[in-house]
């Protein structure tokens, strides 16, 4: 085996096309193609195979999970049920998206369509549109505004300027005027007309052909968009500005100026002279973080959602959402990533293809799937938890009949639906609530969201605390108000009966207060506060004052309160609670671990989308032995072997090279490293040295340098 | 005792300063080592250090002004005016110059070992790039047997390869994701290898399991250094319209791209999935190339798998890019070698004596392959560098080589003397053969002179001669 093996290694099989710069890839001929052929043809032992690799694009490509003894059938629902959640999403968040993108576009459209040169007093119309810092989203959203004003709405022609082609004032032109009038090229091709109309050929950076162009199509506007126009030269833009407005006369310009910062940078950047020459209004693309929140809601607070992501995860993903990328796109992806994984990896997730009807459930799960749940921790959990309440049936049960488990699993799956949406539910009347508040910190839903589920935020956290402290000191017009709000957005049975009853209790109380001429109703939990006596005995003297200032309903009215509050405070401690209790919660909050050692305190999403990949080059090199797993480069208590003869080559040198200093001599690198394989191979190790240093220059960790004959410079240190 | 107060503020964070002898002669720069304190006034501290460090140098009486002296001084003078407590320096002067009495010379090298300089994060850095660990021994590559090709060809194939069997079940275990990355890829993901070793292999076997058919996947070698953008693009053409399309793709690279998305939004085209080896291959590595390359791949039919292996690869693409790539990230650590990317000639400049046109080598090649005249005029000329550097006994220890050159205006009588050209632009004409080469370089000096020389040690000058002569 291992001479094979050392063999296939050995013989580097050369392939002439590795020089190649670019081919179409063919399979090599001599190997797999013709077996196969073969194989289809006459073939009939492995007919199967044959199938498979003729109809690869009915093969379902989820892996056959359970040690491979899952059923075809479990396998494909699973696909199917990753297909149609993931598809469910997808339509709400395109939906989402769209309707945020389709206001701006209207806005912006509308604003084009509208102002005629005259109205702006010669001046260009000029739209600014505020962008955001996400790049990522810019081109796209121009792209679509382009399109929209072209040719949907039929403005006229649309061209797209980013600063990349604002080299100087001359090709830009030459680019403007080209996309211009080569727009609507295909209906009619007048372009040579065009060109030679005055007799004369025209250069073609002139406007005049542009105004040209203008008389031909009358009523259409040239609306020149501006993509990035912080990374604009300066003087390029003015110049551009000027040269506009000069034409303003005879080409009817319209300006979209994308800002990603803000619109006071913008005026900074030009001339006052240049801005004088614009006119026109702003536009605010819908705050990202509006969008954020919003698509956030719908994918894991509001009902709709089956599939649901874990604390951790969902703290990465918006972690890097605000101090990395900013882009919902992003976020967008990474959930796509956790349905995918979801269902790509765990055999289980064909139970959320049952939420609609639990009880065919039972049918489908195998004695397989059961042993799986068994192996899941929230069993372990579950079962602890009925130990100590000593009831051994039910955990012999559990424990030993498979239809009881199906049973259990079918209740507890609708459990966690509930209490999924129960949390979702929970978060909005708290948002609402604090709404309410003049609390000025206000933190969105999302971002409590991943506390409530570790279990971080309960009714006792500070948060909550506050909320129905001052919700005790409300007077009956704004509490009034909150219970509104809440009985009108939230739907929820319990607060609705309980609240109701008090909340018309109330109207009454106040009705009848307002016949007394009185407006509001205080509650007696408000009274302390304002004291500016310095005494403890004056202050108590200043509050019974206070208190007996209430009048009756005021008194009845804080009784009322008082009830209310503890609806909400019993409410808020039913529902705000972590999933740790909760039988079944790793298939319905998605909050895969990544194995890897390293990275325990990262979900696998965070391998994927924000690796380490310089860390992990450093890692490969400097303990081989990790990836490895040789016995020979490990010590016998596994950790901390140093550098080590029997190490690779690149190992070896890469160790010595974190050990030197700014510059390196080759010469006793290669001293240190003959040292180090000791023995007498001294030449054997020439072409290794060769070789690794290539590959360190390869990799970015050293180059040349002539500051000394034979030495190299280092580039890059470990662990920064 | 005015200078205690200075001294209490940081009494534990280097240790040796408790010693008051040489507590004045503590270098700046080793504070770097010593295991950084929780600083609540860094910048303080910083000017206490520098007071204290010039009052050492002007007791010392070390009137050198290097770098670390500078960096001293101006963290003092930035925090002077706004700080009060400068109160006690003039006399911490005073009080350490009396005490000492006389200027002693700077302390050559501390008693106790040095602690060993991490190797690890930030303060490696500035532990290594100071000036006393700059100091590298003088010896060259020269006393080892030169390595060309032949040999390095001969050692390679000798060379055991060491760990197979671990490097084969490493590769098993990327294998095992084959399935998963098609997956993604079908999900609308592009994927991106990284990690040490090799990746080539690993993904070729990729690419056939996911082959389908003629025409789906193109393979882009990022490391071959001829690789233009103008070559993907036209490779994808090829893949999708057959080898003799006759259409027009246009001439530049931006204009190309917008035909090939054009003809991939047709409906009957399929999917086409792009294997790249070494996005961050230097050929493509520019921000036009990979500005096109994105925008390629963001293209709904475009699939791609790429490998990356510069450490700083990731810095390539900024937010709107690695949108457009949309990445999904996988380690494919596989300590295969870099056989194919990473070319022998870079191997071999690095460790092999001359940097130039192949070493010693390359130059017979070349002239080999020259008249007559030509090859006598670097004779010429290198036996005037050779007998240059047996004068000078320095010679053979490499570094500057203009010191042996010969003057422009004497090189040109010589060859005018052998009767090897007969006017000056004969003579730059046969130069520019060389010149091209690297073979020959030239500089002016400093009084306007032009030297030229061969830029090859003794030794190889030696042989090469010995060749010529021959």
């Amino acid at each position: 085996m291992e001479g094979l093996s050392s063999q296939e290694l050995q013989d580097d099989d050369f392939d002439s096309k590795e020089h190649q710069a670019c081919y179409v890839y063919t399979p090599e001929d001599r190997d797999d193609r013709p077996t196969k052929r073969r194989r289809t043809v006459k073939g009939k032992t492995k007919q199967t195979e044959t199938e498979s690799v003729q109809e690869p694009s009915n093969k379902c490509p989820f892996p056959v999970l359970l040690n491979g003894e899952e059923k075809e059938e479990t396998v494909k629902l699973r696909y199917e049920t990753y297909c149609r959640l993931w598809g469910e999403q997808q339509e709400r968040t395109n939906a989402i998206l769209q309707s945020f993108n389709n206001k701006t576009l209207e806005d912006v459209s509308g604003f084009v369509k509208s102002p005629t040169a005259e109205s702006c007093d010669g001046k260009i119309p000029t739209a600014l549109i505020l962008t955001g810092p996400n790049i990522a989203s810019h081109t796209p959203l121009f792209e679509q505004l382009a399109s929209r004003i072209r040719d949907e709405e039929k403005i006229g022609p649309v061209v797209i300027l980013t600063s990349k082609d604002a080299t100087n004032l001359k090709s830009i032109l030459k680019k403007l005027i080209r996309d211009a009038t080569q727009q609507d090229e295909g209906i009619d091709d007048e372009e040579e007309e065009i060109v030679g109309r005055k007799g004369s050929k025209l250069l073609n950076y002139d406007l005049q052909i542009l105004q040209n162009w203008c008389k031909l199509h009358e009523g259409q506007k040239v609306v020149i968009a501006i993509q990035d126009t912080e990374a604009f030269d300066g003087t390029i833009l003015s110049d551009l500005v000027s040269l506009f407005s000069a034409y303003m006369d005879r080409i009817p310009f319209t300006l979209l100026m994308g800002i990603a910062t803000s619109v006071e940078i913008f005026h900074e950047k030009l001339p006052k002279s240049t801005i004088r020459l614009m006119k026109g209004d702003k536009f605010d693309v819908e705050r990202a973080e509006e969008c954020l929140a919003q698509i956030f809601n719908d994918s894991m607070i509001g009902e709709n959602p089956i599939l649901r992501l874990g604390p951790t995860v969902c703290d990465f993903l918006l972690a890097r959402y605000r101090d990395h990328n900013q882009s919902i796109q992003a976020f967008v992806g990474a959930l796509k990533y956790a349905y995918m994984s979801h269902f790509y990896a765990n055999p289980l997730s064909i139970i959320l293809a049952f939420m609609d009807n639990l009880d065919s459930l039972g049918e489908v799960l195998t004695p397989l799937h059961i042993e799986a749940i068994r192996n899941v921790p929230s069993f372990k959990r579950y079962v602890e938890q009925k130990l100590n309440n000593r009831d051994a049936t039910e955990v012999r049960k559990l424990l030993g009949d498979n239809d009881h488990v199906r049973s259990t699993v079918i209740a507890s799956a609708a459990g966690c639906r509930s209490y999924a949406v129960c949390v979702g539910q929970a978060l909005t009347v708290l948002e609402i609530a604090r709404s309410c508040q003049m609390n000025q910190n206000r933190i969105p839903r999302y971002e409590l969201y991943a506390q409530v589920l570790s279990g971080e935020l309960h009714s006792g956290t500070t948060l909550v605390r506050d909320l129905l402290l001052s919700m005790k000191k409300m007077n009956s017009t704004s509490l009034l108000n909150l219970l509104d709000k809440v009985t009108e957005e939230v739907q929820v049975p319990y607060l609705v009966e309980n609240v109701a009853p008090l909340r018309e209790r109330i109207i009454a109380l106040v009705e009848a207060a307002e016949s007394s001429g009185k407006k509001t109703l205080n509650s007696e939990f408000n009274v302390t506060k304002d004291s500016l006596r310095a005494t403890a005995v004056s202050k108590r003297i200043q509050l019974g004052e206070q208190k007996s200032a209430l009048t009756k309903e005021d008194t009845e009215y804080s009784k009322l309160v008082q009830q209310v509050h503890d609806v909400a405070e019993s409410y808020f401690k039913e529902h705000l609670k972590g999933l740790q209790g909760l039988f079944l919660h790793e298939l319905f909050f998605y909050d895969l671990i990544s194995p890897h050692r390293d990275v325990r305190t990262h979900p696998s999403h965070g391998l994927v989308f924000a690796p380490r990949s310089r860390s992990t080059v450093e890692r490969a090199l400097s303990a081989p032995q990790d990836y490895l797993g040789c016995e020979c480069c490990t010590d016998e208590s596994g950790e901390e072997v140093g550098i080590k003869a029997t190490q690779p080559p690149a190992s070896i040198i890469y160790q010595l090279y974190l050990e030197s200093g700014a510059l390196i001599n080759i010469f006793d690198l290669w001293r240190a490293f003959y040292q180090v394989i000791g023995g007498d191979e001294g030449e054997d190790c020439d072409e290794a040295t060769a070789q690794a240093l290539a590959e360190m220059r390869f990799l970015g960790l050293v180059k040349h340098t002539k500051k000394k004959a034979d030495h190299l410079a280092k580039l890059a240190w470990k662990g920064l | 005792m005015s200078s205690s107060p200075l001294k209490r503020a940081a009494p534990a964070r280097t240790p040796r300063r408790d010693n008051p002898n040489n507590s004045n002669s503590v270098r700046f720069a080793e504070n770097a080592i010593s295991p950084p304190p929780v600083v609540t006034n860094a910048d303080r501290s910083a000017r206490k250090k520098s007071a204290r460090q010039i009052v050492a140098r002007v007791v010392a009486g070390d009137s050198s002004e290097d770098e670390e002296d500078e960096l001293v001084r101006r963290i003092y003078a930035d925090s002077e005016d706004e700080d009060d407590e400068d109160g006690p320096l003039p006399e911490a002067v005073d009080e350490a110059g009396a005490k000492k009495g006389k200027p002693r010379g700077r302390k050559r090298k501390p008693k106790e070992p040095e602690p060993p300089p991490p190797i690890e994060g930030f303060e490696s850095y500035f532990g290594q790039n100071k000036k006393a660990r700059q100091i590298t021994s003088n010896s060259t590559l020269a006393s080892l047997p030169p390595l060309d090709h032949g040999r390095y060809f001969q050692l390679i194939r000798e060379h055991v390869p060491d760990h197979v069997e671990d490097r084969l079940y490493l590769a098993e275990l990327h294998k095992k994701s084959f399935d998963q990355w098609q997956f993604e890829l079908s999900q609308g993901f592009n994927i991106l290898l990284y990690g040490y070793g090799s990746k080539r292999k690993l993904l070729m076997e990729f690419a056939k399991q996911i082959y389908t058919n003629p025409s789906s996947l193109v393979v882009i070698n990022g490391y071959v250094p001829t690789l233009t953008v103008k070559d993907i693009l036209s490779s994808i053409a090829n893949a999708i319209l057959g080898q003799g399309h006759n259409v027009k793709l246009g001439s530049n690279p931006n204009e190309m791209l917008d035909n090939v998305i054009a003809i991939l939004d047709s409906d009957e085209v399929s999917k086409l999935t792009l294997i790249i080896h070494n996005l961050d291959g230097e050929s493509i590595r520019g921000e036009r190339s990979q500005v096109l390359i994105a925008r390629l791949c963001a293209h709904r039919k475009i699939s791609l798998v790429a490998t990356i292996d510069h450490l700083r690869a990731p810095l390539l693409w900024d937010a709107a890019r690695a949108s457009q790539y949309n990445f999904l990230w996988h380690d494919a650590t596989t300590f295969a070698p870099y056989a194919v990317e990473s070319s022998i000639d870079e191997s071999l400049a690095l460790i092999g004596g001359s940097k130039r046109a192949g070493g010693t080598k390359g130059a017979k090649h070349v002239l080999s392959s020259l008249n007559m005249n030509a090859r006598s005029l670097f004779r010429v000329l290198i036996s005037h560098q050779l007998e240059a550097m047996m004068d000078d006994p320095m010679a053979g220890q490499g570094g500057a080589n203009e010191e042996w050159g010969i003057e422009y205006r004497v090189f040109y009588q010589k060859a005018v003397e052998e009767f090897l050209c007969s006017n000056d632009m004969a003579f730059k004409t046969l130069l520019k053969e060389f010149q091209d080469h690297q073979m020959i370089v030239s500089k002016k000096d400093s009084q306007g002179t032009e030297v030229m020389w061969a830029p090859f040690e003794k030794d190889e000058l030696e042989s090469i001669l010995e060749d010529l002569v021959a």
